[in-house]
């Protein structure tokens, strides 16, 4: 079961990268650890999460081959 | 009613089809709030006036710095210093006589938002800080008025249609719905502080010039439940599907009365305990930088940024990274935080000593423009 995740803004530049690949995560709960396991820093930043480029809110079932989104808030004008 | 000249001006538009006379006399009627008449706002104006928006406001307290030239396309060498309301709206009169521009040179506040906004039928928002972001959402949402969203980062942006009425009435999502509650203070940082590539506010106000144009006119779909990111590097750009939350519009304020105590200021943690920010020059600094035992030098500038400087060159975290490191900070040890001018390095010691209860941070007056100024001479 594969879940890619895609990373914008200053999450991406924290991270140092774009995308990443999870396999065997059951929810987004799950997934955010798997994240924090390498990348703890995710605690800082606030961000919209997005589902097959669809916003969603609170812990959601992940299915094979769905992609999920951190959208942070940008501030500039 | 278009006059033999305005026929002349809009005839591109007058025989597109799906535009026409209706749609050109729609946006003769329009009147369009502009707020912000920065890197977003400058294209959004430009082809607002062009396009015969009958009423257009500005309003923005700045003025014309050299730095801005870089990206806000309104502006000229002669205009430094000047008012960017005032200025811009003499560049869009000789552009455009036949619309009206009004300005407003001054900031946009809770106790003057619900007064300009009501009188006009779409807000675009150009801004570049979050408190503004969130009294606009706010004020769109209690006057009922479409706001036209825009941001940009760097080489990223944002656009989305909020607080917007399909045909059958039914409203669409707002600035909250997306994010309910502003992020950390300090922790993302506006272009004054980071940079930001000069066309990307091009590319997305002319995309919220277009949203605008399409809300008024009624041709297309807005970016209603819709919020599109794009990015530069890449141009790649997705469009991600938004709901309307109703749990979190509900910390809209309810009324006037509501709205005009709150404070975005506060909401954004942009307000602090009230101790003011210890400070130290950079002739002072010169004295004891020697002393490594008791002084610690952070660096709260982006990795690379230039000029590096060696004497000042010790423990360096961005700002933006600056909570996740903050054990890094030395907490008995006189520490001096700069940046380039001194704007971020005050914002990290605001953070640091709200979050962490750091009392032993100073702020390096003006920056490393300052110490090159007195000690790198060239």
């Amino acid at each position: 079961m594969k879940i890619t995740v895609k990373y914008f803004g200053m999450i991406a530049e924290a991270k140092g990268k774009n995308v990443d690949v999870f396999y065997d995560i059951s929810d987004t709960d799950a997934l955010w650890s798997a994240i924090k396991k390498d990348f703890p820093e995710l605690n800082r930043f606030q961000f919209a999460v997005a589902l097959n480029k669809k916003m969603t809110t609170g812990n959601i079932k992940l299915n094979d081959g769905d992609e999920i989104a951190l959208l942070p808030p940008y501030a500039g004008g | 009613m278009l006059s033999k000249e305005e026929t002349a001006r809009y005839s591109r538009h007058l025989i597109l089809p799906g535009f026409g006379l209706q749609s050109q006399e729609k946006l003769k009627c329009a009147k369009v709030l502009v707020i912000g008449a920065g890197g977003l706002g400058c294209p959004v104006l430009l082809y607002l006036t062009a396009a015969g928006a009958g009423e257009i406001g500005i309003i923005d307290f700045d003025k014309v710095d050299e730095s801005n030239l870089q990206r806000q396309i309104l502006f000229s060498i002669e205009d430094i210093g000047k008012l960017k309301t005032e200025t811009a709206a003499a560049r869009l009169s000789k552009q455009n006589p036949f619309i009206k521009i009004n300005t407003y040179p001054f900031r946009l506040e809770n106790k003057n938002a619900l007064d300009i906004l009501s009188g006009y039928d779409v807000i675009i928002d150009g801004t570049d800080n979050f408190a503004t972001r969130y009294l606009v959402n706010d004020a769109c949402v209690l006057l009922n008025k479409p706001l036209v969203y825009g941001a940009i980062y760097k080489y990223e942006g944002q656009v989305s249609v909020f607080n917007y009425n399909d045909n059958s009435g039914k409203p669409g999502p707002t600035y909250r719905c997306l994010f309910p509650a502003p992020p950390a203070s300090g922790s993302v940082p506006n272009c004054s502080e980071i940079g930001v590539l000069g066309v990307l506010p091009g590319i997305i106000g002319t995309l919220q010039a277009t949203e605008a144009i399409k809300i008024i006119t009624g041709i297309g779909e807005p970016l209603s439940g819709k919020l599109l990111l794009f990015d530069a590097l890449t141009m790649n750009s997705v469009i991600v599907e938004t709901e309307r939350n109703d749990a979190w519009i509900n910390s809209v304020p309810k009324n006037k009365e509501e709205f005009l105590k709150t404070d975005y200021e506060f909401f954004c943690g942009n307000k602090h305990t009230g101790n003011s920010i210890k400070t130290i020059t950079v002739s002072e600094l010169q004295k004891i930088i020697g002393d490594k035992n008791n002084v610690q030098l952070l660096d709260v500038r982006e990795p690379g940024e230039q000029p590096v400087i060696a004497e000042l060159t010790d423990l360096q975290i961005p700002l933006g990274e600056i909570s996740g490191h903050a054990d890094m900070i030395s907490k008995d040890k006189k520490v001096i935080v700069f940046c380039r001018s001194g704007v971020r390095s005050k914002r990290a010691i605001e953070l640091l000593e709200k979050d962490f209860g750091f009392t032993n941070l100073y702020n390096m007056d003006g920056g490393v423009m300052e110490w090159i100024k007195l000690y790198q001479q060239t």
